[in-house]
């Protein structure tokens, strides 16, 4: 791949359209995100802290990261299990698996969360069997997931298609002609070629899943301290008029996002030889 | 015979990739399948390979069952047109690859793979080059590092696939004579696939020509050029003429010029076949139109029309008809030509 050229951006509209591009980041992405923060710390440390004292606020962090934990892996191994059929094989009904791997992006996530209820709610299609069965999936963890799962779905197959469709599959051709077996070929051929665009559809799709709101504030029954999580706890607190509570746990969540993008970026400062050494044709 | 290719097809939806093609290599031969694109010539060394399954036909080698055996089983070493070396990896590890992917009851000790590794570097001149990455290399080194891999299982058969495609001209005479050598210096059996007749005809000691997934014929680069199969085969190994034509009582006539016919020529309507470079001036022969006469240094470019097609040739300064004069008509009689049924 080659370097596209740059210009300088030194005469005419090229630095006006700059500023105005760098003040519409600052007014529609830092600004409201600063917000969060300046509110949070707005009656001092103490009020801050006063909100992290709550067990409840404990719990809802604590469900966030369970969730995560179990729909982002999930969620991966679909991803690249996906992608890797999508780039590798032609095969019948493929567009359509592609148009269905969209689609949780192109609906409300309110309806990602709905279409739980109404499979297994009290009124749902499978409620006698989950009856019989003696389980329960709507206002528990495992309807959390099963809404955040079908929320985040398409991050990072989304990431790895046309990675691995540009990439083509002569490398794993070349390793299974040297002898190597399918489990060799994907861990040492497939797998490391595809492993930034993994990474970062990961932390996306864990960034997605810990902030989704519309989808499992539909399952989740607001039980507090049992199926809060930490999006849904921030709406009660502010409901409730307690506001740097709300901000301060907001800024929990933002800092969990912030987090993310820093171990993101991190890994690409250390790596950035490598990066460009294998990205360069 | 080690390779035995036995009425192989292969069809790709509607489209028939292979059509009940069979072939054989001796052991030590160097192989060319040649043919325009789609002709099949890449299927089938995949499916030699073992990257596509053949829907009817066998493979067999050293009277093994290729077809029942994976990739690893029939150890074969396949160099790709555009190299498909692991770009994570350096060289060295590219090269030792096919040795640290063995069974651990087979595979050679650190210090072995390191030290052919080095052997391998050393034979595809890229001594201390190593500890690179593909993307530092040039075309010609990475294409040589692919070889170096495919060598380093010490493989039964070497399969190479368009491997100079993307290499410019220079390079790519280089690397040829380069590959010839190493052929000879290994010895092993070899089948390269190519559309550049060019590279063929230097190369292989024998050719199979494919079209729309047939072969049409296999044979010596030599009886290739002087008894051609049919007139696809005449076309494709070079600048061609080809002019409809009658034969009838044992004389032939091409484009109003009649001459004696050759033994065994087929009576009736023909295709008359021979080459640019072949035609020399003369009292009796085809009519042709100088069009062009173009001065390249020490040789001359003329290009004539013939009938309804017009041909070119080089010729040297002291060539007869390096001394024509654009617009004139003259006389080319062929020095030999091939006819076919029509």
């Amino acid at each position: 791949m080659s370097r596209a050229a740059r210009l300088s951006p030194g005469r005419g509209w090229a630095p006006l359209i700059i500023g105005l591009a760098t003040a519409w980041m600052a007014l529609i992405v830092l600004l409201p995100l600063g917000t969060v923060f300046v509110e949070a710390f707005r009656r001092g440390g103490m009020a801050f802290l006063e909100a992290f004292r709550q067990p409840d606020t404990w719990a809802a962090v604590r469900l966030t990261l369970v969730v995560a934990a179990i729909a982002v892996p999930l969620n991966t191994v679909f991803g690249v299990a996906a992608a890797w059929c999508i780039a590798r094989f032609e095969f019948k009904g493929k567009n359509l698996l592609v148009t269905l791997i969209d689609l949780p992006f192109s609906v409300s996530p309110v309806i990602s969360g709905l279409v739980w209820v109404l499979l297994f709610g009290a009124a749902g299609w499978f409620a006698p069997l989950m009856q019989d069965l003696g389980v329960q999936v709507i206002f528990t963890t495992t309807g959390l997931v099963l809404a955040t799962v079908l929320v985040t779905l398409p991050f990072v197959a989304r990431e790895l298609i046309p990675l691995m469709q540009e990439q083509g599959a002569d490398e794993e051709a070349a390793a299974i002609t040297l002898g190597a077996g399918g489990w060799t070929t994907f861990f040492t051929v497939t797998l490391p070629n595809i492993r930034w665009a993994l990474l970062y559809g990961v932390l996306l799709c864990n960034a997605r899943a810990m902030g989704e709101f519309g989808a499992v504030s539909v399952v989740s029954g607001h039980i507090r301290g049992r199926t809060n999580t930490l999006p849904l706890h921030v709406e009660i607190l502010y409901n409730e008029y307690n506001f740097v509570g709300a901000f301060a746990v907001a800024s929990g969540l933002a800092g969990l996002a912030l987090f993310t993008l820093l171990i993101k970026s991190g890994l690409e400062w250390r790596y950035a030889g490598e990066l460009a050494a294998t990205r360069r044709r | 015979m080690p390779l035995e290719v036995t009425a192989i097809s292969k069809s790709f939806g509607r489209f028939a990739a292979l059509d009940d093609v069979s072939l054989k290599a001796a052991d030590g031969e160097f192989l060319a399948l040649l043919g325009p694109s789609g002709s099949g010539k890449t299927t089938l060394l995949r499916i030699l390979a073992g990257l596509e399954t053949p829907d009817a036909g066998s493979v067999r080698f050293d009277n093994e069952d290729f077809l029942k055996q994976t990739p690893r089983e029939r150890r074969i070493g396949l160099v790709f047109q555009h190299y498909a070396l692991f770009r994570h990896m350096t060289v060295a590890r590219n090269i030792a690859f096919g040795l640290k992917v063995r069974p651990r009851r087979d595979r050679p000790t650190p210090a072995v793979i390191a030290q052919r590794v080095e052997e391998l570097l050393a034979l595809v001149q890229l001594k201390g080059l190593g500890g690179r990455y593909p993307a530092q290399l040039s075309g010609g080194q990475r294409q040589r590092v692919a070889l170096a891999r495919a060598l380093a299982i010490e493989p039964r058969m070497l399969l190479l696939d368009e491997p100079f495609g993307a290499l410019d001209a220079k390079v790519r005479r280089d690397l040829r004579r380069w590959l010839r050598h190493i052929h000879n210096e290994t010895g092993i059996t070899t089948v390269f696939v190519t559309h550049d007749q060019e590279e063929a005809l230097d190369l292989a000691d024998r050719v199979a020509i494919l079209k729309d997934g047939v072969v049409q014929q296999l044979d010596t680069p030599q009886a290739l050029y002087e008894r051609p199969a049919n007139p696809f085969v005449h076309d494709f190994l070079g600048a061609a003429l080809h002019r409809p034509g009658v034969v009838s009582q044992g004389r032939l006539q091409v484009d109003g010029w009649e001459t004696a016919a050759p033994p065994g020529a087929p009576e009736g309507e023909v295709l008359f076949c021979t080459r640019p470079d072949d035609l020399t001036p003369a009292d009796q022969g085809l009519e042709a139109r100088v069009l062009t006469v173009s001065p390249r240094g020490a040789r001359v470019r003329i290009e004539c029309r013939i009938g309804k097609q017009t041909v070119d040739t080089d010729r040297g300064l002291d060539d007869p008809l390096a001394r024509a004069r654009p617009g004139e008509t003259i006389r080319l009689a062929p020095q030999t030509f091939h006819l076919f049924p029509r």
